[in-house]
């Protein structure tokens, strides 16, 4: 069920009607059959591998408090079941692939074949391991005690506004929530309903119009170059962000008219100075977790800059690994965490550099030239993640680097790539819009609390000019293949 | 709870206020027309999908004293307006390209809510278990949200495509780069008047071979649905008190539909239901080579004869309709009007130069522009002119009221300017250049710019220009000479 889906639209309203009717007692119950019925909507069988997995971690959750001596061996048994199922269903082919090229090279011949084994990627897993090894993780750490309540593990790991793509949720901030039944606050529903509108608006309008051109382009590469491939790369870097900042948002604005907070996971991230601060405004929930479960356990930065450079690698190859079971996921991970290596080894060569030149590293024109460096540097690495091999990203970067063919803006070519000039015209405005909305997060602007605290005409008329913006100008309708959300590959 | 009741209080009103705009931009952005073949209808709408059933709604309450009903084969083959020449009797073709038998059912119980015809006549031609996604577009986009439509959507559509059905921005939402000052003016239009009645006037004429029309006598067979709906017709019509008169038009392929038209007369043996089946009508006199656009789909001409058929068997018995005098004029002008766009398809069908201006000239209502361009003198030398050294010669005639009010053959650049129905027509002859202009409003340049005379037609009767065409008179002398 994805959420700019007519179910949806059907489900979530009788979910929240339901949640504030019900007495409170059971609102927790009514939201577990929600989101398991959420989740079933997509594969029944997977859904029991979903169920079988909460019973395992809210088993070993309270086995690890209760014992003393076996603590490690639960907490090693419980991260080995999720995480195997995880690396069985997804990694399994890739492996297989590897140790095959291995034994071709000494000449071995192996007898077992993962591709015949037709395994079901389930959606979200790689999302809902994560955060169920979090919760397990912080019971063997002693930051939480084990949840003793099934309902709420169950919930924290299953609630569907993030089971399929997260933002990955943390026991401590989720979890007490459960503890107090929400009450209806309008207010906290209309800011739901105008963020879940604002990431249709990003899903719908931006996402899956700028998919056209990037889909048109990257699907026939061989027949284009210079400039063609680099406007799709550039409008890649922008569909994804859109694409999966739209999923956050709207899991965001469906928790928050159920009364639930959930931290954002995108905050302006294409503002970013710098390839670390990208990442600390990027997929902020999946970055805190790599941080706080493997970063941090690794050493961090605490032991020299040889071993923070090491952790780091470890962790975006990892985080390349969690995108994608190929080589070129991990390549881009591999290369995120090289800018950022590189990026601090350079470091005092660039102080040197504007000390020098006397360069005002606070001057919004050398900020903004930092945001684009940073920009290209991300969107060159969005190549290997969008390709579909590794091979194939190298054929891309050729392609585009093959001819400066500058002249496509000019003479009509820019229109023959999947959107014409209106098309464009209209991606124009929508981005102004996405750039509106970014700037005034960036300045720590509350756009939702100026809009709800305007007029009614005023409000209204915002609503209305949303709602219909989404409805003529949305990319949906009869001729249209639903698209998943790029994330729900992962 | 006074909080809340104030919160479902703004929900009510913030729905009320959509529901309305929605309406707005969905009618805005229908698809209101689809490619059909030369037509007479789309000389005074350029919706004729659309117009169909806007228009029906838009008629005077219990004006309508026949309904025909049924798919394409009545579109194109019933002419309401020659029956109310002929007979005085008001009628309304409500029939869809692909309307099934079943559809119809849904459409009569919509007719039912502002009308009360005496007599129901149905093509039993098409039974469909369902509706195909298109067709279903064309049968239910106009039809208003009323729950007739969704029964009519339940009942006939496939489950996929219900909602698209009921909110047709779904499909529809992409034409907002296709969207033309058209689309505006017909939406805000009042009363959307169809000037035929619900008549397709189809123009296109294909020589046909018909199918040997022997009668045959199997019987076909009626699915569970076909009776349920032939038994839903009868009675709806028996408690409106309608006669219900089941026919099936003629065609080429008449033994196509035998056993089926068998079927239905067997099942309704019982019902005081009447069925004519014109498949076999000696009475036509069709001429196979002029009255139909294909095998199936009857053209002006075709629809013309079996029209008056039909209303010999149907309206002829009828006494006179009852309305006002409005009404009555305006089936009057529009008949007019129909008689008027056949004769200008007429006209628009002649090649020749002279029986042209003949026919022109004729008639009152007719302005002809007629300019040469710069090459004329090689041309018109051979009619009623002698070459100068230059061969630079200007030709420029306009006719208007059935005579010549401006005629200059000569060597400077001449120009004609008129106002007709408030439009400012400009024709001017150069010396130079192989182009011509016939300007109106100073904007659209009508001319055909070929060799030779360029002629504008202006119909003062329908307020159209009717034909633009380019003779070049010296590649005719030539291939004559």
């Amino acid at each position: 069920m994805l959420f700019n889906s007519f179910m949806y639209a059907v489900f979530f309203p009788v979910v929240f009607l339901g949640y504030y009717f019900f007495p409170t007692k059971i609102r927790k119950v009514w939201l577990l059959l929600a989101s398991f019925l959420f989740y079933a909507c997509w594969d029944i069988e997977t859904s029991i591998l979903l169920m079988v997995s909460i019973g395992f971690v809210y088993v070993s959750g309270l086995l690890i408090q209760k014992s003393i001596n076996r603590r490690k061996l639960y907490l090693v048994v419980c991260i080995v079941f999720n995480v195997g199922i995880l690396f069985v269903l997804k990694y399994s082919g890739f492996f297989y692939r590897i140790i095959q090229s291995i034994a071709v090279l000494m000449g071995k011949e192996i007898l077992w074949q993962t591709d015949k084994w037709n395994l079901v990627l389930p959606v979200g897993i790689s999302f809902y391991t994560l955060q169920a090894t979090g919760y397990i993780i912080d019971v063997f750490l002693e930051k939480r005690d084990a949840e003793k309540n099934f309902v709420n593990v169950a919930l924290f790991i299953s609630f569907f506004p993030t089971i399929s793509s997260g933002p990955i949720l943390r026991s401590n901030d989720f979890l007490p929530q459960l503890e107090n039944p929400n009450k209806f606050e309008y207010d906290k529903v209309r800011r739901g309903i105008l963020l879940f509108g604002y990431g249709l608006f990003q899903k719908m309008v931006i996402a899956d119009r700028l998919a056209i051109l990037v889909n048109q382009v990257f699907n026939n590469h061989i027949n284009y170059v210079g400039f063609e491939i680099a406007v799709a790369a550039v409008f890649y870097g922008l569909q994804i962000y859109c694409d999966f900042a739209s999923y956050s948002n709207m899991a965001i604005g469906s928790a928050e008219m159920l009364g639930f907070s959930i931290k954002e996971n995108f905050n302006v991230p294409y503002f970013s100075q710098s390839v670390s601060e990208f990442w600390r405004r990027w997929h902020i929930s999946l970055s805190s977790w790599l941080r706080d479960y493997i970063y941090i356990p690794l050493g961090g930065n605490r032991k020299g800059k040889i071993s923070k450079f090491r952790n780091l690698m470890v962790v975006f190859l990892i985080s390349g690994l969690w995108h994608g079971a190929s080589w070129n996921f991990v390549f881009w991970g591999g290369l995120n965490g090289l800018y950022q290596v590189i990026g601090e080894v350079l470091a005092p060569i660039r102080e040197k550099i504007t000390k020098v030149f006397r360069i005002n590293c606070q001057s919004a024109v050398v900020k903004i030239l930092k945001c684009c460096w940073t920009f290209l540097l991300i969107d060159f690495a969005w190549i290997f993640f969008r390709s579909n091999s590794f091979l194939e990203a190298l054929r891309v970067i050729r392609n585009m680097l093959r001819c400066f063919n500058i002249w496509i803006f000019f003479d009509g070519t820019i229109y023959t790539l999947g959107l014409s000039q209106k098309e464009l015209g209209v991606l124009l405005l929508a981005l102004i819009v996405l750039l509106i909305g970014d700037l005034s997060k960036y300045f720590n602007i509350d756009l939702r609390a100026k809009i709800l605290s305007q007029q009614i005409v005023v409000r209204w008329t915002v609503y209305y000019i949303l709602i219909f913006t989404i409805m003529i100008f949305g990319v949906y309708g009869s001729n249209y293949d639903a698209a998943n959300f790029i994330y729900f590959n992962f | 709870m006074k909080v809340k009741l104030k919160i479902l209080l703004k929900l009510v009103v913030f729905c009320l206020i959509f529901a309305l705009l929605y309406q707005q931009i969905e009618s805005l952005l229908i698809g209101k027309d689809y490619p059909v073949r030369s037509n007479l209808n789309e000389s005074f709408t350029p919706y004729p999908l659309a117009s169909k059933l806007d228009g029906f709604y838009d008629l005077p309450q219990n004006s309508v004293d026949i309904l025909f009903m049924g798919s394409s084969h009545i579109h194109c083959g019933i002419n309401p307006l020659v029956i109310w020449n002929d007979w005085s009797i008001t009628s309304y073709d409500l029939s869809a390209d692909q309307q099934d038998f079943a559809t119809s059912y849904y459409y009569l119980v919509e007719a039912f809510k502002t009308q009360k015809p005496k007599k129901v006549v149905v093509d039993v031609g098409t039974f469909f278990e369902q509706q195909q996604e298109l067709s279903a577009h064309f049968s239910y986009d106009f039809m208003k949200l009323s729950v007739n439509k969704i029964s009519a959507v339940i009942g006939r559509v496939p489950e996929s495509s219900r909602l698209k059905m009921l909110f047709s921005l779904y499909d529809y939402h992409t034409r907002w780069s296709e969207l033309q000052r058209e689309d505006f003016e017909y939406v805000y239009a009042a009363p959307k008047e169809h000037r035929f009645n619900g008549y397709f006037a189809y123009l296109v004429t294909t020589p046909i071979i018909p199918q040997t029309n022997e009668y045959i006598e199997d019987t076909g067979e009626l699915t569970d649905t076909d009776k349920y709906y032939i038994d839903k017709f009868y009675e709806l019509c028996l408690e409106n008190g309608s006669e219900l008169v089941f026919i099936k038009t003629p065609t080429a392929i008449g033994n196509d539909w035998q056993p089926r038209n068998n079927a239905v007369k067997q099942y309704i043996a019982n019902k005081n239901i009447e069925f004519i089946d014109y498949s076999f009508d000696d009475r036509m006199n069709f001429d196979w080579n002029t009255d139909f656009a294909d095998v199936v789909h009857m053209n002006i001409y075709g629809a013309m004869k079996f029209t008056r058929i039909l209303g010999e068997d149907i309206a002829s018995t009828m006494t006179q309709s009852s309305i006002s005098n409005d009404e009555s004029e305006r089936y009057c002008a529009n008949y007019q009007y129909f008689t008027r766009l056949v004769k200008n398809y007429e006209l628009t069908q002649i090649q020749d130069y002279d029986e042209y201006l003949t026919t022109i000239l004729s008639d009152n209502n007719y302005v002809a522009f007629i300019v040469g361009s710069s090459n004329i003198a090689l041309q018109i030398n051979y009619r009623d002119i002698v070459s100068n050294e230059n061969n630079q010669w200007t030709y420029l005639k306009v006719i208007e009221n059935g005579q010549y009010i401006y005629d200059y053959v000569g060597d400077v650049e001449c120009a004609y300017e008129g106002i007709i129905d408030n439009h400012k027509f400009t024709a001017t002859s150069y010396t130079d250049g192989n182009f011509s202009n016939i300007l109106i409003d100073s904007k659209e340049d009508l001319t055909p710019d070929g060799y030779g005379i360029n002629i504008v037609l202006y119909d003062k009767f329908t307020h159209q220009v009717i034909d633009t065409r380019n003779y070049d008179i010296y590649m005719l002398q030539m291939s004559v000479g």
